[in-house]
Formats: structure tokens, C-alpha cells, sequence
């Protein structure tokens, strides 16, 4: 099935939203799109400031880039992530789960900073800098997001 | 005592430094926003995200903090100062940890910059912020201004 979602993207960073030209994606009627998009239409609206230094709106070009990469990483069953913003106009995709917790911190398009951790793993988790190719974080994403129970079945 | 100018670049940028007059034991602190606060079903509540150690990605680049010790040299109540809505919590280290991690603790005041408050009791934290860092800041920390309800880590 065929959804359509807007996002509408204020024209310019200042402390009140005017109205605004609307971006109207077509994408796949995914479960975690929705809150994802709600997320990200907040994101982009904050304040400069907005942690109490000198904080500016998530931009456009990383929340494209991130609902991209959310598309080839997610299923369309995949819970959606929490986000949170950075200081630069940069946000982080974060899932913390029963099963680990996997960050991944979009400094900008195409420069992606991904933090994997296991509750099995003993170590301090994975890190990885990525570009384009998000396959392995793809593995992650269902790691994390399956049930704890099919997970043990899984690695039985 | 008033700290000394710190050391600008030559687009007036301040550069990553450790300033003398901030002292071992003074109070660094980090102001928390409600955007920073995630759930987390293994503590089963709402705890801080990584992200709140984050530096900016622009030259010379480092970790925003208020100055404890500037703060409250200058008469004001700190807790106030670094809360109001929508900061609404701060954490808070001691200098001499942060060095201790090999991060460089600096004074960067924020003045007459365009749609920002003054702040003349701003620092900077530099260094490497890698995820395990970032981990080990959450040990270090405490809370300065607790947000109800969330876990430091």
C-alpha cells in the first residue's frame, strides 16, 4: 500500500514559524513512518538555542537523508526510533531495547556514526563510520528490534 | 576572579585551550533539555541520550558549559542561572575529571551574537568524544539539576 505523508519544513530558521511550502514524500506505509515524521517535523522547528547554548534546528538535508537511510535499514514492521537532536543541525537515531541499544548519529548526509550494543556483548559495543552503505546496520536494526524471544530462538 | 581573555584564532574563534584560571575543583556544568531525555525498557524509564555529549561540528568545535565558579563570582545563583524553561535539568563535573580524560576545559563567552542570550560564564569542553568516552562522562557526572523522573544513565 501506497501512503502519502507531508512534512512541512519551515523556509527559514528563526524563532517564529511561518507558513511554509509543504514536501509531500511517497513512500511505503511503514509502521515506524508516521512517528518518525512527527519526530522529525519538531526537530526541525526548534529554537536557536534550544539547549541552552547555541543549539540550531535539525536541517533539512540530514532529515531527508535520515528517513533515506531509515528506508534501508528498517522493515516495515521495525519499531520507529527515538531521535534527538545535536547542536549543528546533526540528530541522532536512537533504538534501546530489551536486546541492546543502537545509535546512529547523522553528522550530515552520507557521514553516519553508528554505535551497536548487545546485552551479551561484553564489550563497549561496535562503532562504525559510514557513508553509503548501511547493510550491516540493516543486521543491527533487526537484532535490536526482534523480540527477545525469537532472538534466542534465533541463535539456538 | 574574572578569567582572562581566552585565545582566538584569526576569525575570532576561540581555540581549543585549557584555561588557567578554571580551577581543579570548579564546577562544569551541562544543561539538559527535554530533547535529550529517551526511554530505555532495560531501566524501564526515561534516562539521558549520548547526544548530550555532542560538540558542535564547526571549527575549533567543542562541548558547551557553563562555569560554576564564574557564576556564582558574579553573584548569582548557578541552578537559577542554568534553569529555565526549556533547560530543564543540568549535570555537572568537576574540572580536574574531565582533564583527567585528556579533554581540554576552556573559556568561551558568548556576547552580542545575534538571537542568543549573553552568556559570559560560557566554556567549552575539547577532546575526542568517542561512544566510550561519552560513557565514562556519564559515570563521572551528577546531577546539578535533577530532571524528575530520568536516570543519568
Amino acid at each position: 500500500m501506497i501512503a502519502s505523508n507531508t512534512i512541512q519544513f519551515p523556509s527559514k530558521a528563526s524563532k517564529k514559524i511561518e507558513p511554509s511550502p509543504r514536501i509531500t514524500l511517497s513512500e511505503k506505509n511503514n509502521v515506524w513512518q508516521e512517528k518518525t515524521i512527527k519526530r522529525l517535523e519538531e526537530l526541525i522547528r526548534l529554537e536557536i538555542g534550544w539547549d541552552g547554548y547555541q543549539g540550531i534546528a535539525v536541517s533539512l538535508e540530514n532529515v531527508l537523508f535520515t528517513l533515506n537511510m531509515l528506508e534501508k535499514i528498517c522493515k516495515w514492521n521495525t519499531e520507529a526510533p527515538q531521535i534527538v537532536p545535536g547542536y549543528s543541525g546533526d540528530l541522532q537515531v536512537e533504538w534501546h531495547t530489551l536486546n541492546g541499544d543502537l545509535e546512529l548519529h547523522v553528522e550530515k548526509p552520507n557521514k553516519v556514526n553508528a554505535w551497536f550494543w548487545h546485552v551479551k556483548d561484553d564489550s563497549e559495543g561496535e562503532e562504525l563510520q559510514l557513508k553509503n552503505d548501511f547493510s550491516k546496520v540493516a543486521e543491527w536494526v533487526k537484532a535490536i528490534t526482534e523480540s527477545p524471544v525469537a532472538a534466542e530462538s534465533a541463535a539456538a | 576572579m574574572p578569567l582572562n581573555p581566552p585565545p582566538r584564532d584569526a576569525n575570532g574563534v576561540v581555540i581549543p585551550h585549557d584555561h588557567e584560571g578554571i580551577l581543579p575543583n570548579d564546577g562544569i556544568i551541562r544543561r539538559a533539555s527535554k530533547q535529550h531525555v529517551i526511554f530505555d525498557p532495560k531501566i524501564e524509564g526515561n534516562r539521558l541520550s549520548s547526544s548530550l555529549f555532542e560538540p558542535s561540528s564547526g571549527h575549533n568545535g567543542g562541548l558547551s558549559v557553563d562555569l560554576q565558579s564564574q557564576i556564582e563570582e558574579a553573584g548569582l545563583i548557578a541552578t537559577d542561572f542554568v534553569t529555565n524553561p526549556p533547560f530543564i535539568g543540568s549535570i555537572r563535573f568537576i574540572a580536574c575529571q574531565l582533564r583527567e580524560e585528556g579533554f581540554k576545559v576552556g573559556y568561551d563567552p558568548i556576547l552580542n551574537q545575534p538571537n542568543l542570550q549573553d552568556n559570559p560564564y560560557h566554556g567549552e569542553v575539547w577532546g575526542n568524544f568517542s561512544k566510550a568516552k561519552k560513557k565514562r562522562l556519564f559515570q563521572l557526572c551528577s546531577w546539578f539539576v535533577p530532571i524528575e523522573k530520568v536516570s543519568i544513565q
